[in-house]
């Protein structure tokens, strides 16, 4: 019992700092000069308090909300295929998704709604096409077969959205498909965020309700059915819900990796491996994480460092570090 | 966590939910009716509406020369401070020759964001359509007046420099230099057009540039400006493939050029000087089995800091310079330079000897000569 | 006597192959008592499990469990009345023993539930019944084969079942921990639970079962009282190889010969 009041107060943390950094970011910026504004200006100047509506605060919400899914998502997945080395980049789906949007854009122009679901489409496509393809491997263990098995499948959908550069007009929008493979939130409005945060906050709502029995759907199928869960429903309902988190936000903000394989890890280190706790634990830890590295690159020059490229940067040090080091919370 | 923690989180939720609602409604600005004003069409269609006086002008975002080039042709820009982003394709700079200072200070990056635009406090912005969606969603909210312009055909360009023309307050300037380049167009035309079909050599129209080493030859699609170019010069392109839609550069490589075999080949290069591909394709034996080769019909297409052979300004010298290059028979008083400072003079105004000279020299340094 | 599983005329073939795992079974498994399955190796013993568990389903004949049809129950009720020991299992996840043994809890709490304190005080209940309430809180991944396999004994009785499956239950252990194993169960069906062990060890048969059922080449060989089961024809029948029981003490002890 004295584990579980160390987690509720880590989490407690955890929520601190992520008020903390939130209001940090608001006023960080390049208006009107490069750095932190003093709270107090923006009750002078009405320009400012605008950017911080306008401009800023519709950005960091849809990185704490694209940064929660991406990592609780992430964490289902590790769950559920039993498997600490997937995260949805692993899995093809966010090739898939990225690809969905990417074809929507090129196809049927501009409808959020549209690209929304063309995304999650091809998202849970590829999703899928990874777990059977895994399944007729021949080859190595369940860990390796699903890895590789994503793997081939992202670079299919990979090559597809560099064909659809090709045939993409270049007066649209689709200006650059390395948007796509960079990922960023440099354009966020609020119309684009409140497209798909609802969306988001739905699935993180969900996962979160049933967070406990994401442990059962971690156990060996047979044995989870003798406890009484109706195992291939449940599954399938949770890796469709952590799909749509994950192609909602790449719908809007391109392909960011990492964050789904990283933040579990960091998460199951401070609360254990029971997901009670583990998962709350990722979504707070992922929605500081990228928003910590969205605020980074938007402020740090005049340009800005595409998100994905922070993020992978970060996360594949991380995951060399995690891989070198003595293993104790989970078993590879 | 039982139930009571659960219904606070979604508490929480459902409040921060109503408070972002809230702000956005707030968020929105009046528009404060102004009776000094100037208002056009750009591109997207989008009424744009500036205040008078225009202080600052700001030409943001990729392919960022093309805005540029339009508006430097009004003359009354010397009052109007104006900021530009990158606009080096890799042979010079146009605009630090019509303003030193540009050479000297930063130029505004590609992908700007919406703070630091904010932050210039311009009066107007001036972009490419194509970054509307990224860099005009962003400014709605605060009104300041962003015109778009598209620019990708002769005639997009001619209207779209009439609404430019409206938004500066200078309504002449469009009509004279429509006429100055209708002119040249239908000296072209008049020409041409009598010539017969057989008369027309094929031409293969390419793009050459290195990319880690190896050297690549792309060809445009049927609907660029370098397509039509060709036809409109008496040509015929022969790179036209019916089956294959493209709508960016196709590579092509040396085997499919030598089964076409045109009579003529025009080398484009657009970040650096074409001399060095000439020369290459010139001393190669394989090349010179090809009879544009055999009878010197290799050519590269003019430039001086900047090719011609694309979708701006400079357009109209290519298509009098490929005329001429095609039917010389037709065109036996056509001399470049000349050309090029009329041009200038016509369109830019730009009378200072110094300038010309170097832009003339730019120019002959591109042929190696 | 009453059945609390009661087969009859089961059939099952895989998908893949031709001839059935389990062909025209007819068995009962008496309630409130300790029955081993014994058999060679793919006679159809983990199959006869699997469908006890209702996670396969006969082509043919019926199951009834406590006079209900099997497919009747839902699938917490299931839970809640039948509990499964699988051979072996292990996880990639560093639970703790008591977060392992709480999963059995999950049979009584619906989708948005989280094991309360009544939940734990059971689940350590369990854990004292099998002895390894002292390591609730160490990782189930630095666990000892034999300790492992207690948890899983643990979490199964954490379910509250009237009937307890195991599978082999013993098969991956040494003579000290078989003999733990053994104790446990005995003391279990001293409390009333039914328990369905299948084990390739006549001996642990004999040690605990008071009935036994032999199944060779996926059908019946013979259903009744342990020592009128153990026999050497029988035993020697079953396994294609002389095998021969006498007794030690109290206790009857089957060897090859």
């Amino acid at each position: 019992m004295v584990k579980i009041t160390t987690y509720r107060l880590r989490i407690l943390i955890l929520v601190f700092l992520l008020i903390a950094l939130t209001s940090f970011a608001l006023l960080v910026g390049r208006y009107p000069t490069a750095g932190v504004s003093n709270p107090r200006k923006l009750l002078h100047d009405p320009l400012l308090a605008q950017i911080v509506l306008n401009v800023r605060l519709p950005r960091v919400l849809l990185a704490l909300t694209g940064g929660a899914s991406l990592a609780t998502a992430g964490f289902v997945f590790q769950m559920l295929f039993a498997n600490p080395l997937v995260e949805p980049g692993f899995l093809g789906i966010s090739q898939g998704a990225a690809f969905g949007a990417a074809s929507a854009i090129t196809l049927w122009g501009f409808s959020p709604l549209i690209i929304q679901l063309s995304a999650t489409f091809f998202g849970l496509t590829a999703l899928i096409a990874s777990y059977y393809l895994a399944k007729r491997f021949r080859f190595g263990g369940w860990i390796l077969r699903l890895v590789l098995s994503g793997i081939a499948v992202g670079a299919v959908f990979s090559a597809g959205l560099s064909i659809i550069k090709l045939i993409a007009a270049p007066t649209t929008s689709l200006q650059d498909i390395t948007f796509w493979m960079m990922g960023g939130l440099w354009n966020t409005t609020w119309k684009t965020a409140l497209s798909v945060m609802p969306v988001m906050w739905l699935a993180l709502l969900g996962l979160f309700a049933v967070r406990w029995r994401i442990n059962l759907l971690s156990l060996d199928e047979r044995t989870a059915h003798s406890i009484g869960i109706a195992v291939n429903r449940e599954k399938s309902l949770l890796l469709f819900v952590a799909t749509v988190a994950t192609t909602a936000i790449i719908s809007v903000a391109g392909l960011i990796g990492w964050v789904g394989l990283i933040i579990p890890h960091l998460a199951r280190r401070l609360f254990g491996s029971d997901s009670r706790f583990a998962l709350p634990g990722s979504m707070l830890l992922g929605a500081l994480f990228l928003l910590a590295s969205d605020t980074l690159g938007r402020s740090l020059l005049s340009s800005e460092i595409p998100l994905g490229v922070l993020t992978s940067l970060v996360g594949a040090l991380l995951f060399m570090v995690i891989l070198t080091r003595r293993q104790t919370e989970v078993k590879l | 966590m039982g139930e009571k923690n659960k219904r606070k989180l979604v508490c929480a939720l459902s409040i921060l939910l109503i408070i972002s609602f809230t702000l956005v409604a707030q968020g929105h600005q009046e528009k404060i009716a102004d009776p000094y004003v100037r208002t056009a069409t750009d591109a997207l269609g989008r009424e744009v509406t500036v205040p008078v006086p225009i202080e600052r002008i700001m030409v943001v975002g990729r392919a960022a020369v093309m805005p540029a080039d339009a508006l430097f042709m009004f003359p009354s820009l010397d009052e109007i401070e104006i900021l530009l982003a990158k606009t080096d394709q890799g042979l010079g700079d146009f605009f630090s020759l019509l303003r030193p200072e540009f050479a000297l200070e930063p130029r505004l990056g590609q992908k700007i964001g919406a703070e630091e635009i904010i932050a210039y406090h311009p009066t107007l912005i001036l972009t490419k359509s194509s970054n509307y969606d990224s860099i005009g969603t962003q400014l709605e909210p605060f009104n300041i007046p962003v015109f778009v312009m598209d620019l990708e055909t002769p005639q997009a360009w001619k209207d779209e420099v009439v609404q430019l023309g409206k938004l500066l307050g200078d309504e002449e300037t469009p009509k004279r230099i429509i006429r100055e380049f209708e002119k040249r167009e239908a000296a072209v035309d008049s020409r041409i057009s009598t010539l017969d079909e057989h008369d027309k050599p094929s031409v293969v129209m390419m793009q050459v540039a290195d990319s880690d080493g190896v050297t690549s030859f792309s060809v445009a699609p049927k609907t660029w400006i370098q397509t039509t170019l060709v036809e409109r010069a008496g040509g015929k392109p022969v790179w036209l493939d019916a089956k294959l839609a493209t709508n960016s550069w196709r590579k092509v490589s040396f085997e499919q050029i030598a089964a076409w075999d045109p009579a003529n080949i025009v080398v484009i290069s657009y970040k650096t000087p074409a001399t060095q591909f000439i020369t290459k394709i010139k001393e190669s034996p394989q090349w010179q089995q090809l009879q544009a080769i055999r009878q010197d019909n290799l050519v590269s297409g003019p430039a001086d800091v900047m090719n011609y052979i694309q979708s701006d300004s400079r357009w109209i010298m290519a298509l009098e310079w490929l005329a001429a290059e095609l039917h010389p028979q037709l065109f036996k008083d056509f001399n470049m330079e000349k050309v090029i400072r009329s041009f200038y003079n016509d369109f830019y105004g730009i009378t200072d000897e110094s300038i010309l000279t170097t832009l003339v020299a730019a120019y002959r340094a591109t042929l190696g000569i | 006597m009453k059945c609390a599983y009661r087969l009859k005329g089961v059939t099952y073939t895989y998908p893949t192959r031709e001839k059935p795992a389990v062909l025209n079974l007819d068995l009962c498994i008496p309630e409130g008592k300790t029955t081993a399955l014994l058999g060679p190796n793919s006679a159809g013993k983990s199959t006869i499990m699997d469908l006890l568990l209702r996670w396969r389903k006969p082509e043919e004949g019926s199951i009834t469990l406590f006079d209900e049809p099997l497919p009747d129950y839902n699938k917490k009720r299931l839970g809640r009345t039948v509990s499964l020991v699988p051979q072996e299992e292990s996880s990639r996840f560093s639970f703790s023993v008591l977060e392992y043994v709480l999963f059995g809890r999950s049979p009584y709490l619906h989708q948005l539930q989280s094991p309360s304190a009544i939940d734990v005080e059971i689940a350590y209940e369990a854990m004292g019944k099998v002895g390894i309430d002292p390591i609730a809180q160490r990782p189930v991944t630095t666990l000892s084969g034999g300790e492992h396999q207690l948890v899983l004994l643990a979490r199964a009785l954490a379910q509250q079942p009237r009937v307890l499956l195991l599978d082999e239950p013993t098969s991956s252990l040494d003579p000290g921990n078989t003999a733990k194993v053994i104790n446990i169960l005995r003391q279990l069906s001293q409390q009333g639970i039914t328990l369905f062990l299948t084990t390739h060890d006549p001996s642990v048969a004999a040690e605990c079962a008071q009935y036994v059922a032999m199944i060779s080449k996926s059908e019946l060989l013979f259903s009744g009282p342990m020592e009128e089961a153990l026999t050497n024809t029988l035993l020697s029948s079953l396994y294609e190889t002389p095998m021969e029981t006498f007794q030690h003490g109290q206790r009857l002890v089957v060897t090859r010969i």
